[in-house]
């Protein structure tokens, strides 16, 4: 058995009438895998943590740049099977993970560009692309840059109990993935699973 | 405008053979208002945006700080079952990526992405706590990003 201790102090003199010296701690019992990397952030995205290879873990991320552009965002990103109607309309089983902004891929569906945007939300099953789609069944799967939930500028750091795989909630099973609008920041990712697998 | 100073350290003894693990980080964040200062709430509470919203949606950027403080939200006391009141953070749709889940003595710090400004179809961001079991006691605080 292996014991992790995270502690996280805030601390400011500068922000109330009193000062913010907060410590709390934590002792984590962590069985399962350990993964400690880095992982260069792009303009089309890297998935550094794929759910289905972990239990629930405890994720620390820093990006290491030193340039004010490069901001890290954190995102979790979906594929999904889907079929094209002949407009923007596209059906898939759930348009639960999906929301109006998401970034559409699809390789090479022809009329599906990468860099298309759900447009809106229409139902439990219909989402609209940001411009008409040509008619057909897609034969792969789409993909979405799902959820930009987190923000890391340079030097900034997170630090978060992820759920990864869980049976009891599937639908939030959620891969974890980085993109940048500006240049290759540096993510620093460690990963620390809870139970063994 | 003011400083936030978040350090943040992993320690371990045991987790590799003949490695011991000893990390710390510190950053020096320039924080402003809208700003919460650590506080508590209950996972059922309305704190002025609606049940479990901690964080409404906008077009800000936050640094969050959220504590699961291992006690029911029933009276402040009883226990709360290591295995089945947990509780899930995303955003106020609280529809999807919920990546987040806290159970009771866990913390998380980081920093929360803009949302669209725009409500109800999505990429709203903002922060939503959503109980897993009982409702629970939660700490939390959040500073804007300067």
């Amino acid at each position: 058995m292996a014991t992790l201790t995270p502690t996280l102090t805030l601390a400011s003199s500068d922000m109330n009438g009193d000062v913010l010296n907060l410590s709390v701690t934590d002792t984590l019992t962590v069985l399962g895998q350990v993964t400690t990397k880095q992982v260069v952030a792009t303009s089309a995205g890297v998935v550094f943590a794929t759910a289905a290879n972990y239990s629930k873990s405890y994720v620390y991320l820093k990006n290491h740049s030193t340039v004010t552009a490069e901001i890290i965002t954190i995102e979790a990103p979906s594929v999904i099977s889907a079929d094209l109607t002949n407009d923007a309309t596209v059906t898939v089983a759930s348009t639960r993970k999906l929301s109006r902004g998401m970034t559409v891929s699809s390789g090479s569906v022809t009329g599906v560009n990468d860099g298309q945007t759900i447009a809106s939300i229409t139902n439990a099953t219909e989402f609209e692309l940001s411009a008409v789609a040509d008619g057909g069944t897609i034969t792969t799967d789409l993909t979405y840059n799902t959820d930009e939930y987190m923000k890391l500028g340079p030097g900034e750091f997170a630090f978060f109990p992820w759920i990864a795989t869980d049976a009891t909630t599937t639908d939030q099973d959620v891969s974890l993935a980085c993109i940048t609008a500006s240049g290759s920041p540096v993510l620093e990712v460690r990963i620390y699973q809870e139970a063994a697998a | 405008m003011a400083t936030l100073t978040p350090t943040l350290t992993l320690a371990s003894t045991d987790i590799f053979a003949g490695q011991p693990l000893n990390l710390s980080v510190t950053d020096t964040l320039a924080v402003s208002a809208p700003m919460t200062d650590i506080s508590r709430m209950n996972t059922n509470d309305n704190i002025g945006n609606g049940v479990g919203i901690i964080i409404p949606e906008g077009t800000d950027s936050y640094y969050v700080y959220i504590k699961h403080t291992g006690v029911l939200a029933s009276n402040g006391t009883t226990a709360a079952s290591v295995g089945n009141d947990f509780i899930l953070l995303g955003d106020v749709d609280a529809t999807a990526g919920m990546k987040i889940r806290l159970h009771p003595g866990e913390f998380t710090f980081f920093p929360l992405n803009v949302g669209d400004g725009s409500a109800g179809s999505g990429g709203d961001m903002g922060l939503k706590v959503v109980k897993g079991g009982a409702d629970v006691q939660i700490n939390y605080g959040f500073w804007k990003r300067s």
